[in-house]
């Protein structure tokens, strides 16, 4: 009957440590998925300047395989850099235009819902808390400008 | 001698298909507890605690280091695009421009000597990036910073370093083999007391070296440190970015 007592202790323990590991798995792997991702679209902007509908549904269809991700959630954006070396004013990128060498380009996701991980750490209650999966990147344009253009 | 008592010691000889021998020590007498019906509940209580306890100081460093790895790939990235954005940072001024001065007189072809990056609109324009990419509450690079600007005239390698956002330091190399030896001569000239003796390897062997006469930028971050979890490494990073230029009429 001793054991019995005892599994109801040890067992109850095991499985809330087994399921925090599987969340914080879960959060760690899909996080650096979406991170992986948003930073190869920056770079492929980086190199050609533009970012095509084709390149964006493609990013869509990454980015919801790993969790809740509507058009708005993505935050594409782009501007000039200024002579003292700031960013500022940047302003709604409309797809398909191609950024000059020197531009900046900005894209920032993040998903929809919380992460299972922030659910089951009891964040939902404080809107701060909440852990949601985002990524950012941002960076200049270098593509070398053709001829005459 | 002690006499066999054929209950307990043969209960203990089928212990998990273990040959014991009669002869009882600590361990025995713990698995005996264990196995018996009187204190069974101690017995499976502590080996389980125990157990969850070694489970969780190994899923507390996994995550510390997880946390760790991810921060610092995600400054390694910072880098990459801090360092692809400062190489723009042409000096228009202190470049050779013009028909007459930037291309072969003989040949017509285009030369690429002469173009500078501007050292301190780099510096700039590095930390404006990498703070845009990663910003830390607990991260500050400024006074961590090295950055190298390289450019090629008369067939030389001029360079120019700065670090700690005000030490600057320019010279020239006959072979772009050395900036590496310069690179580091410079950051044991600039940072004598740190604890870190990471060094830049950029030349693998004459054939590997990825510095040619050319306009690059080297950025090169010392010991800064990420915290994970709990546990806080101290780690340094490079990254460098050719300016990509091109001539036009």
């Amino acid at each position: 009957m001793n054991k019995i007592y005892a599994f109801i202790i040890i067992i109850p323990l095991i499985a809330m440590l087994f399921l925090k590991s599987m969340t914080f798995y879960e959060f760690d792997t899909k996080q650096r998925y979406i991170k992986n991702t948003v930073d190869s679209v920056a770079h492929k902007v980086m190199i050609t300047g533009v970012l095509t509908v084709s390149d964006k549904e493609e990013l869509m269809d990454k980015l919801r395989k790993l969790s809740d991700f509507e058009d708005e959630d993505v935050s594409l954006k782009c501007g000039d850099m200024q002579s003292d070396g700031t960013i500022t004013g940047l302003y709604e990128y409309v797809l398909g235009n191609v950024l000059d060498r020197g531009e900046v380009f900005s894209i920032y996701v993040q998903s929809k819902d919380e992460s299972t991980l922030s659910r089951m750490e009891g964040n939902s209650d404080n809107e701060n808390n909440k852990l949601f999966y985002k990524a950012k990147a941002i960076c200049r344009i270098e593509k070398i400008q053709p001829e005459g253009g | 001698m002690k006499k066999f008592n054929p209950k307990v010691d043969n209960e203990i000889r089928n212990i998990g298909n273990i040959i014991c021998y009669p002869t009882e020590n600590k361990l025995k007498k713990a698995v005996r507890i264990f196995q018996s019906e009187r204190g069974g509940g101690f017995g499976t209580i502590f080996l389980g605690l125990a157990a969850i306890l070694l489970a969780f100081v190994v899923f507390i460093n996994i995550a510390d280091y997880s946390i760790f790895t991810y921060k610092r790939n995600a400054i390694s990235k910072a880098m990459d695009y801090a360092v692809t954005a400062a190489a723009q940072q042409i000096n228009k001024t202190q470049s050779i421009v013009g028909v007459a001065n930037a291309f072969d007189e003989d040949t017509g072809e285009k030369l690429l000597e002469g173009v500078e990056i501007d050292i301190d609109m780099a510096n700039r324009t590095f930390l404006t990036m990498f703070y845009e990419n990663y910003k830390p509450d607990d991260l500050s690079i400024a006074n961590n910073l090295l950055i190298c600007a390289t450019s090629t005239m008369d067939g030389k390698l001029r360079y120019s370093i700065k670090a700690d956002t005000e030490q600057k330091l320019d010279g020239v190399l006959d072979n772009p083999v050395l900036i590496e030896e310069r690179i580091n001569q410079a950051m044991d000239q600039l940072w004598p007391d740190t604890e870190d003796n990471s060094q830049v390897y950029i030349i693998g062997n004459p054939k590997t070296n990825m510095i040619e006469n050319g306009t690059y930028l080297f950025a090169y971050i010392k010991d800064i440190k990420i915290t994970g979890l709990y546990l806080q490494r101290q780690i340094s990073l490079s990254s460098f970015a050719g300016a990509k230029l091109e001539r036009k009429l």
